[in-house]
């Protein structure tokens, strides 16, 4: 599961002990997370994939991050479903786009993965076409 | 013909905060709010502009809207019309304007834009509760409708003196553990807007500002009980009301505003009956009155 998610950007959080309490004023949701929700909200910072994620909370409460992935996933939908997380971009897509404005055109092997990033919301697809577009790189 | 506001600009400090009041009724309203012991002018930059007009200008961005009162969050000014009441009472709504104003803008604009003006560095929090004065301090039980506010802290413990029975002001040090070391204290309004006025000419002003002695999470139950509340319940439960323009970023203001509150003074909740005397029974049994 190499899909990221980040915290909504209009999110607006507390720690309270271990316990964390988050607002999305916009999605009109407030939510309390217990230690392990706080752990996984405070892991979603855009840059850490859900595997990682579910070995960090395996890794604190001693247990098998197998064990923990799905219950990780299903927590991490269930924010987004709430509008409180959302999928963040893929961190190694990035330097593809930020080219200067004078650096020509893009070369051929980057458009399949400006399709995939347009086109196709769902992760696991995206999953899915990621490694091909890659495979193509210089 | 208005006067121009330099010509009538007073400053004061307002609950703890400088404050310059101009317009054509400025004086006026500083003669009414500083008292006959009118407290120095402040030399630090004002927190806040209060402009008196004969009538509150029309609504511009970035500007809220209260009874009588205009707030402009960018220009830190509060626009007041001239109030249709006279002497104590428009005094009374002046000086609450100007308290509504400086809490939304710690709300808005973060508690430490507040706190650095502020004489001990501490931040207005609304809370949707009721108070109670004590030797001890202030006791103030938070609750949404219906849980027993009014009735606890105006029926049950009669003869203690109400401080609020809705809206408490409480004013919290955010910021680092050194800043924290400064106790959360309740606003008591009826003692500050009194102060001065009518007491006996050498009487010791009484405090307005109590310290927070007990936060209470009620429940009505057939018993009296206390059981500790985890923090992020409590905050929860106190979220609202989340007053400002841009709903986020005070959202997260007063979140940390109440992390410091709670951190400092940990909410219980309150098991009560109606009954007056179980509950004044049990509150002096654990120390609280």
């Amino acid at each position: 599961m190499s899909t990221r998610y980040a915290q909504h950007p209009d999110a607006a959080w507390e720690w309270f002990r271990d316990e964390v309490v988050v607002l999305a004023p916009a999605a009109r949701t407030v939510c309390r997370l217990n230690a392990v929700g706080a752990q996984i909200w405070a892991c979603c910072d855009g840059r850490m994939t859900l595997d990682e994620i579910s070995r960090a909370v395996a890794r604190r409460w001693n247990r098998s991050a197998e064990n923990v992935a799905a219950d990780v996933r299903a927590f991490c939908l269930e924010l987004s479903r709430r509008g409180l997380l959302r999928r963040a971009a893929e961190p190694a897509l990035r330097p593809a786009f930020a080219r200067p404005a004078n650096a020509g055109p893009l070369p051929p092997y980057v458009l399949p993965m400006i399709a995939a990033e347009k086109g196709m919301p769902d992760g696991g697809e995206r999953d899915r076409v990621k490694p091909r577009s890659v495979t193509g790189l210089p | 013909m208005a006067r121009s506001g330099a010509a009538t600009s007073r400053g004061l400090s307002l609950f703890g905060y400088p404050v310059r009041l101009t317009g054509p009724f400025g004086a006026a309203a500083w003669r009414a709010l500083a008292g006959p012991r009118a407290e120095r002018e402040p030399s630090a930059q004002p927190l806040l502009q209060v402009r008196f007009e004969r009538n509150v200008p029309p609504a511009g961005p970035g500007m809220l809207d209260g009874v009588g009162f205009r707030i402009d969050f960018e220009n830190r000014e509060i626009i007041c019309a001239q109030p249709r009441k006279a002497g104590a009472q428009a005094r009374d709504d002046w000086a609450r304007a100007a308290l509504t104003a400086i809490t939304l803008f710690a709300q808005q604009h973060g508690p430490a834009a507040a706190a650095g003006n502020a004489a001990g560095g501490q931040v207005p929090l609304y809370l949707h509760a009721s108070a109670v004065a004590t030797k001890r301090g202030a006791l103030v039980f938070c609750g949404h409708s219906t849980y027993g506010k009014s009735t606890i802290s105006t029926k049950l413990l009669r003869g203690l003196a109400l401080i609020e029975f809705d809206v408490v002001t409480v004013l919290v040090s955010p910021g680092n553990r050194r800043a924290r070391a400064v106790p959360p204290r309740v606003l008591f309004m009826e003692r500050y807007l009194r102060r001065g006025f009518g007491a006996a000419a050498g009487a010791r002003p009484r405090p307005w500002a109590l310290p927070l002695r007990g936060l209470f999470w009620l429940r009505k139950a057939p018993y009296c009980g206390l059981a500790a509340l985890p923090a992020a319940q409590a905050a929860l439960g106190m979220l609202e009301p989340i007053l400002g323009l841009d709903a986020a970023r005070a959202g997260q203001h007063r979140l940390s505003l109440l992390r410091a509150l709670l951190e400092a003074v940990p909410c219980r909740e309150l098991s009560f009956p109606k009954d007056a005397p179980a509950v004044r029974h049990f509150l002096r049994a654990e120390g609280l009155l």
